[in-house]
């Protein structure tokens, strides 16, 4: 196999440079693979996903030790404007949209790259993606329902053209209906264009579908991983992680 | 009466202006910017070096004056308040008090603290409005300098891309970051378009009285008021913000003298503080608990 | 005990320190006011004294900035009303001192409650705008008292005496001031540990979770305030016994500054820090002048620094807090910590504390 997009060594966050809240976690994303994170609230997966997307200077956060790659590229404790030039894109967990702006402006938000038609085009094939945007262009994104918020942050993701995607808990606070709305959105982004995902998401049944790799995140560290379907099979973490009915 | 009102409309476009660096302050760069006394003064003094001192042409003194404000807004943000990142709000405050007292004394030091007459683009500077009601020609650039700054700005935050931008970084910067923004510049230009407006109201100030650090100074100072009036960070809050300062300064003064020039708006700041602390057009920002 | 009170007092319990650290600083301190005025001429115990009224004012300071976070921009405003109400009490009614400066105290507490109260039940911003306007207020009503009851050179103050006890010489004001100093100083060390001082931190730290604890953060901040406003406004009174006249030009906004930069400087929430920011904030204009002194006197630099030295300060204390803002919050005390860890590897342990 060749080297992967992204490679995560001894990877460790902290806070206010106290509390360590991911350990020495190693990881590897290959092109195309979606990657799936488990665990329960605080084991540190958000810090695991902003520790590899990059804190703002304004953040207490900060990556204490370890390395981040992308492609081979050194890209340790970036910035997260830097890592969005190289390529990754992280959908936060709380705060996608910026709520004041309304959904067309959302979109305008993001600094696309290329020339005028290619912008365009990218424009309209996301807009495709997610029809309701058309019909919602000059709502304030505050007023969105929140499965429309999660699309909407994703659009903007991928109208920066991202090598990986990172959701973090997508389906959170979602109604059934929307949670399958935005993982059918999910798969079809891996089938159609085969984005690399690297996803955090508490809800198994829904992300088993579209998983090829699991980790089950348990204070600050990866307690397990393998292949989705054997992680998620697995008799310990339907009983222990995910307290599901055995 | 009617010239009373003139002269307040005269002076709410100057307030107008210097709230406007206020709020915009505020709004884009989470800063509660103290030292814009000093730096609507530095303008003036800057413009009036180009001017009067140099005697350079007139679209070289105001494409001069625009350059070196613009370029001391960067140098503030990169030097100063870039390096605060992460620092609570408290912090930001104080240096731009430290800023404040740094900026005079530089000024004082550059260009002494007499009062200064600048020199004029035109002359014959009164114009007769009505019978007996009458406004200097500043007076009249002064409410068109506000009117161009005020439909610009709107226009520049509604439709324009880097507009756009920089209304999303206000809102949430962190956000902004994750999705590509390049925040510092935003912060950057959040500086240049408040100094500018800040030399703006500066110049019209020194024109419509005479050129002195403290005047301009405790002018930049008092509009802080039209802005809170505004709710601080509603860009919209400031026109009626202006117009209640244009007017109880005005009034006041008409009542009690001319002292009364340099509390009205204080007074009005306290009232407001009072009654509605969170402005006209602010969101509620009462603490809880 | 509940868990508020449980955390709140959590930090009470220090380490027994050995009796010689314990009683190293405060002798220290005790050695340095018995030496001072014996080692210095009149005009250099005359400036300490000044150094030693800023540091009240500073202390005061401390309590609001520094260990709730709060930014006020009303020290000017709070000195000119202990300075002028020590010239209507003390001038014009012929009040005696003592009565004059608990009088102040009262009228500190008092604008302390009236500017506070409304600016604080917003968020903390709202203090400095607050503060702002009590300034120009303030300078503006004392202006229009001082030109309508004397004109325009001030008061002129009676010399201040206790018990019939004159304090009419440097030495007394020295032993005067430094006793109500070094009083202020245990007492806002000892608000600094109560009950109080560990929920203004908590404010300060981490509000969200001072409020769940149920601490009002309104209350709080404004206790501070007052408690500050009161002290500043004492400091005012002295202030003007010991120079004996008031004038309206001395209270200007870069005072206030002045004030915010000794705290700053000294360390934001260390009382300690406080006075030594104090004596570095009013001292640097003397040391600035002797430099100067040391150049050619025929450089034509020399002279120009001379004359703005006024100039030259101002730049200075600003670019001082900005400095110390960005590269030492905890200013010249936590540099001195930082170095007596460095320099003597013994107080490591209790440095790390
Ligand atoms: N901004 C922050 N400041 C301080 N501690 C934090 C912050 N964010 C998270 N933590 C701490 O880091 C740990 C991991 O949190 P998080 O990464 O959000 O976990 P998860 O996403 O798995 O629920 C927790 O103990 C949490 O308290
Ligand atoms: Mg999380």
């Amino acid at each position: 196999m060749n080297e992967p997009l992204l490679q995560v060594r001894g990877l460790t966050v902290s806070y206010g440079g106290g509390s360590v809240a991911v350990d020495q976690v190693d990881l590897d994303v290959h092109d195309g693979e979606v990657c799936l994170v488990l665990g329960a609230n605080g084991a540190g997966k958000t810090s695991l996903l902003r520790g590899i997307g990059g804190f703002a200077a304004s953040e207490r956060g900060r990556v204490r030790s370890g390395k981040v790659l992308i492609g081979g590229a050194d890209v340790t404790g970036r910035p997260p404007r830097t890592m969005v030039g190289h390529g990754v894109v992280l959908v936060p967990e709380e705060n996608k949209v910026f709520r004041t702006l309304t959904v067309g402006e959302n979109l305008r938000a993001a600094p696309m790259t290329g020339d005028r038609g290619s912008r365009r085009e990218l424009l309209d094939e996301v807009v495709s993606l997610f029809p309701f945007i058309r019909e919602r262009m000059d709502l304030p994104a505050g007023q969105l329902s929140g499965g429309e918020r999660q699309l909407l942050g994703i659009a903007r993701a991928l109208l920066l053209k991202p090598r990986l995607l990172m959701v973090d808990e997508a389906s959170l606070g979602l109604s059934p209906i929307a949670v399958r709305k935005v993982f059918d959105s999910l798969h079809s982004l891996v089938a159609a264009k085969g984005m690399t995902l690297l996803i955090v998401e508490q809800n198994v049944r829904a992300a088993r579908a579209i998983a090829d790799r699991a980790h089950v995140m348990v204070s600050g560290t990866f307690a397990l991983s393998g292949p989705a379907r054997e992680v998620l099979e697995s008799e310990q973490v339907r009983r222990t992680y995910l307290g599901l009915e055995v | 009466m009617l010239s009373l009102l003139v002269g307040a409309l005269v002076l709410s476009a100057i307030y107008a202006l210097v709230g406007f660096a206020w709020v915009l302050l505020r709004r884009t760069n989470g800063i509660l910017n103290l030292a814009t006394g000093a730096q609507l003064a530095l303008g003036a003094f800057i413009f009036n070096q180009y001017a009067t001192s140099w005697g350079l042409p007139w679209p070289v003194v105001v494409l001069g004056t625009l350059a070196t404000v613009v370029a001391l807004g960067a140098v503030t943000h990169w030097l100063i308040f870039r390096k605060l990142a992460g620092q609570p709000e408290f912090a930001l405050v104080v240096a731009t008090l430290g800023l404040a007292s740094a900026l005079k004394g530089l000024s004082s030091l550059t260009w002494g603290t007499e009062a200064r007459v600048m020199r004029e683009p035109v002359e014959g500077r009164v114009v007769e409005l009505l019978d007996g009601v009458s406004t200097t020609l500043y007076g009249i650039f002064g409410l068109v300098a506000a009117l161009v700054v005020f439909a610009a700005a709107h226009a520049f935050f509604r439709y324009s891309t880097t507009g756009i931008r920089m209304r999303a970084a206000a809102e949430n910067s962190v956000l902004a970051s994750q999705g590509g923004i390049a925040v510092d510049w935003v912060y950057v230009l959040g500086w240049a378009i408040a100094l500018t407006a800040a030399a703006i109201a500066g110049i019209m100030y020194a024109y419509q009285t005479t050129l002195s650090f403290h005047g301009v100074d405790a002018l930049g100072l008092r509009g802080i008021a039209p802005a809170l009036v505004g709710g601080l960070t509603s860009i919209k809050g400031v026109i009626p913000g202006a117009l209640i300062i244009g007017l109880a300064e005005t009034f006041g003064v008409k009542l009690f003298g001319g002292s009364a020039q340099d509390v009205a708006a204080w007074v009005v700041i306290l009232v407001v503080l009072l009654i509605r602390p969170q402005g006209l057009f602010g969101e509620k920002q009462v603490e809880r608990v | 005990m509940t868990a508020t009170e449980q955390l709140v007092k959590g930090t009470r319990e220090r380490p027994a320190q050995a009796p010689l650290r314990r009683f190293a600083g405060p002798g220290a301190v005790a050695l340095l006011v018995c030496v001072l005025p014996l080692v210095l001429q009149d005009y250099q115990l005359s400036l300490v004294n000044s150094a030693l009224i800023a540091a009240l004012g500073a202390l005061a300071l401390t309590v609001v900035m520094g260990f709730v976070g709060l930014v006020t921009a009303g020290n000017a405003a709070l000195l000119a009303l202990g300075a002028y109400g020590a010239a209507m009490g003390g001038a014009e009614m012929g009040l005696p001192f003592p009565v004059v400066v608990v009088g102040t105290v009262l009228a500190g507490g008092l604008v302390g409650l009236l500017a506070g109260l409304p600016a604080l039940r917003v968020t903390g911003i709202y203090l400095a705008i607050a503060t702002l306007a009590l300034h120009f207020i303030v300078v503006f009503a004392f202006n229009e008292y001082q030109t309508q009851a004397v004109g325009s050179a001030g008061f002129f103050l009676p010399i201040a005496t206790i018990g019939g006890l004159a304090i009419d010489t440097t030495f007394k004001w020295y032993v005067l001031l430094a006793i109500v100093v070094l009083f202020t100083w245990w007492m806002v060390q000892n608000l600094k540990r109560s009950k109080y001082g560990r929920a203004w931190m908590l404010i300060r730290d981490t509000p969200l979770a001072a409020a769940s604890q149920g601490i009002s953060l309104s209350t709080y901040k404004l206790s501070a305030f007052i408690i500050s406003s009161a002290l500043i406004s004492m400091s005012g009174a002295f202030l003007a016994y010991s120079q004996q006249t008031v004038y309206i030009e001395s209270f200007t906004l870069e005072l206030a500054i002045q004030y915010i930069a000794m705290v700053i400087i000294g360390g934001m929430g260390s009382a300690g820090g406080a006075i030594a920011g104090a004596a570095f904030v009013i001292l640097l204009p003397t040391i600035l002048s002797r430099l100067i002194a040391l150049l050619p006197p025929d450089m034509y630099a020399a002279g120009f620094l001379q004359q703005n030295l006024g100039d030259f300060q101002l730049i200075m204390y600003g670019t001082l807090v900005v400095v110390f803002l960005i590269w030492r919050p905890d200013g010249i005390a936590g540099l001195a910590r930082a170095l007596s860890t460095m320099f003597l590897p013994g107080r490591r342990e209790s440095a790390k504390r």
